[in-house]
């Protein structure tokens, strides 16, 4: 990456139980609200945001007339977590603003009870095989992970 | 000394259809078991004898065993239920995998199409905005059993 480029947002990584996360503060906008929501920006995924579905609950209840933008699934999407299960997820179609910068990204709510299957050994395997695809904001924003300086700087 | 109960020889003869040879073994702390019981005991009761559990603890240990091989083989657990996404995929997989390894596809499941390919879910979504007129599409990772990862 060029060194003259300029970054149009700056974040400094985010705290947590004494470690650093790459954590992007974005305005998302769903129908005609806007609403603040932190975003990880890291590989592993390629949707800009990750919701679970009790936080989808927790926001329509905290905002009146709340609704997610439109779902472009039909079948659920299968994710794995963590723990090795396939949970089920939708997809809505936002705009987030990063920086005063606008992107149409795709929004996944993740069903931690809709499990799908469970992954088995031989599927473990043949993953760590496989690099992780996906890129997350890398997709949208070209991101500068600065590690001495504890800071995140995105690039047009 | 530990010898093996009645009750023990009588359920090794029904689920083995054999009989034990050996009446006893040795002392507990010095324990040499025929293979065919050791493997019994393990196995299918989920018990060591020199542990001299009893006839509830091993009923009980043999429920447990049972649970667990259901979970294992629940059929919602560790397979699922074939969509009309997974049959679409399956008639393109060969040529998939072979051009597209990695990428998403967005199955129009209505007219049992691959309606757009992109790098990303947003990028197959739009694909096949062009190519379909439906507006709710099934994705899928080529390649992969899943779209993305989360940690």
């Amino acid at each position: 990456m060029s060194e003259d480029r300029k970054p149009f947002c700056e974040e400094e990584y985010l705290d947590c139980d004494r470690k650093r996360y790459p954590i992007l503060n974005v305005l998302c906008r769903f129908w005609e609200k806007e609403v603040p929501l932190r975003a990880l920006a890291d590989t592993g995924c390629d949707s800009g945001i990750v919701l679970l579905k009790e936080e989808v609950q927790i926001l329509k209840e905290k905002i009146v007339g709340f609704a997610l933008g439109e779902k472009i699934n039909d079948e659920p999407i299968e994710i794995s977590v963590a723990d090795g299960h396939i949970v089920g997820a939708d997809a809505y179609l936002v705009i987030i603003e990063l920086g005063g910068e606008q992107r149409e990204v795709d929004l996944l709510v993740v069903d931690s009870d809709n499990i799908i299957r469970k992954e088995t050994e031989e599927k473990k395997e043949k993953e760590d095989i496989f690099p992780l695809v996906g890129r997350n904001f890398l997709n949208h924003f070209d991101v500068l992970f600065k590690g001495k300086e504890k800071k995140l700087a995105v690039f047009k | 000394m530990v010898a093996y109960s009645p009750e023990e020889e009588e359920i090794y003869k029904k689920v083995t259809g054999k009989k034990l040879n050996h009446r006893y073994i040795g002392q507990s702390t010095n324990l040499t078991l025929p293979p065919e019981m050791d493997y019994f005991l393990e196995k299918v009761l989920g018990t060591f004898p020199k542990y001299s559990p009893s006839i509830n603890e091993r009923l009980e240990s043999l429920e447990v065993r049972v649970r667990k091989l259901e979970e294992e083989k629940s059929p919602q657990k560790n397979s699922k239920e074939i969509t009309q996404a997974d049959l679409v995929y399956e008639i393109y997989r060969e040529e998939l995998e072979k051009e597209h390894f990695g990428r998403v596809v967005a199955i129009d499941t209505d007219s049992g199409t691959i309606a757009g390919i992109g790098n990303n879910i947003l990028e197959a979504y739009k694909d096949a905005r062009r190519k379909s007129k439906n507006k709710k599409f099934s994705f899928k990772r080529i390649g992969y059993p899943f779209i993305c990862r989360l940690r």
